[in-house]
């Protein structure tokens, strides 16, 4: 660029279109990326998508007793969240199991469903939105095992997300996986590994 | 460099038009792109601030005056008689007036105030303009900002699809 150059031109920098941008609350910085190519390119720029507004930032954390969950906010633009999940359907039956980039995943407690059935709901406590998985059966012989459910989202990149439940063998040192189901959004079906044998 | 107890130590600051402007070095240092300058001392003479002409140089400067804290002579009866949240109060209707400019204006407001780094100014520039399209179509909001739409309509229609969460 001519640095000797008058700007006179009214039209922005990029660089200054994201210091404009970076001041806009996340959902409007969503619907800013349909304006144009470049815009939407910004939020993947590795430079860039450090000062866009993200995700508003907080903590969720799982109760005993009362709500399913908290939500421990760092920012003002959680004021609106329902934390507690309050808008689940028989929220008062669910046991909070883990959170990513601003999605929750909970179980239903094994009292409200049959003991064979493992029955997970997917939120986004901001947009107020849910989805129940298809149920999993868990193996008939399940003395001696435990689970362990993560979720994984990252909405820069994708707007699916993955929810993996490891099947442990209970108290075996190194922890024992030896079963890996995988549930895609896109696919709405669980993809089952049996055949996981290594150790992590 | 003349010694700072000297009174007002007055800086001169040149626009690429040819145009000076003679300002209080407190009023300059407002600016973090001058006040570096002052500081490693590059600034004997006068200072040309390369991409601003004079229009836009005479606003970021009356900006300057007024958000330049009032301690000096000239601010001490102020400040002595009005409380803090007054001041306040008064500045801010300052500046929803003071940015009461047309686009072109606004944006060359807020190009030299990141380019002189000024906070406050970059804030209320970009804040008003934020405020302005914040409630525009996509279509206002392109027009605003000179931007042309370069999706496909099938592109568009995709990434609306992925982002209608945040059009509701």
């Amino acid at each position: 660029m001519d640095s000797k150059k008058v700007l006179t031109d009214a039209s922005l920098t990029d660089d200054l279109v994201v210091k404009i941008l970076s001041r806009v609350p996340f959902k409007s910085f969503c619907r800013f990326k349909c304006v144009c190519k470049a815009w939407l390119a910004f939020s993947s720029d590795p430079h860039y998508r450090q000062k866009l507004p993200k995700i508003p930032t907080g903590l969720f954390h799982g109760c005993k007793g009362g709500s399913v969950a908290q939500l421990v906010s760092l920012s003002r633009n959680d004021e609106e969240i329902d934390g507690g999940l309050t808008f689940l359907p028989h929220h008062e039956h669910l046991k909070f199991v883990d959170c990513c980039n601003g999605l929750v995943l909970c179980k239903y407690k094994s009292n409200y469903i049959p003991r064979n059935i493992c029955r997970f709901i997917v939120c986004n406590p901001a947009t107020r939105e849910w989805r129940t998985l298809p149920d999993t059966h868990p193996d008939p012989y399940t003395m001696g095992y435990t689970y362990k459910a993560f979720l994984a989202f990252d909405p820069s990149w994708s707007a699916q997300f993955y929810v993996f439940n490891f099947q442990e063998k209970f108290g075996e040192m190194p922890i024992g996986i030896n079963k890996l189901e995988v549930f895609s959004s896109d696919l709405s079906t669980w993809i089952v590994d049996a055949a996981w044998s290594s150790r992590i | 460099m003349a010694t700072r107890e000297a009174g007002k130590k007055m800086i001169m600051l040149k626009s690429p038009d040819g145009m000076e402007f003679e300002v209080e070095e407190a009023v300059a240092m407002e600016s973090q792109t001058i006040r570096k300058m002052i500081e490693d001392d590059c600034a004997d003479t006068a200072i040309l601030i390369p991409n601003i002409n004079s229009k836009i140089l005479s606003r970021v400067i009356e900006y300057c005056n007024k958000h330049v804290p009032t301690t000096g002579a000239t601010g001490a009866a102020a400040s002595d008689t009005v409380a803090p949240a007054a001041l306040a109060e008064d500045l801010k209707i300052w500046d929803a007036e003071f940015i009461k400019v047309n686009r072109a204006t606004r944006f060359n407001l807020i190009q030299a105030a990141s380019y002189l780094n000024i906070k406050g100014l970059l804030d209320l520039t970009s804040q008003t303009t934020i405020d302005t399209i914040s409630d525009n179509s996509l279509e206002e909001i392109r027009s605003f900002l000179s931007t042309k739409n370069d999706y496909l309509p099938e592109e568009e229609q995709t990434i609306r699809r992925e982002n209608q969460w945040a059009f509701q």
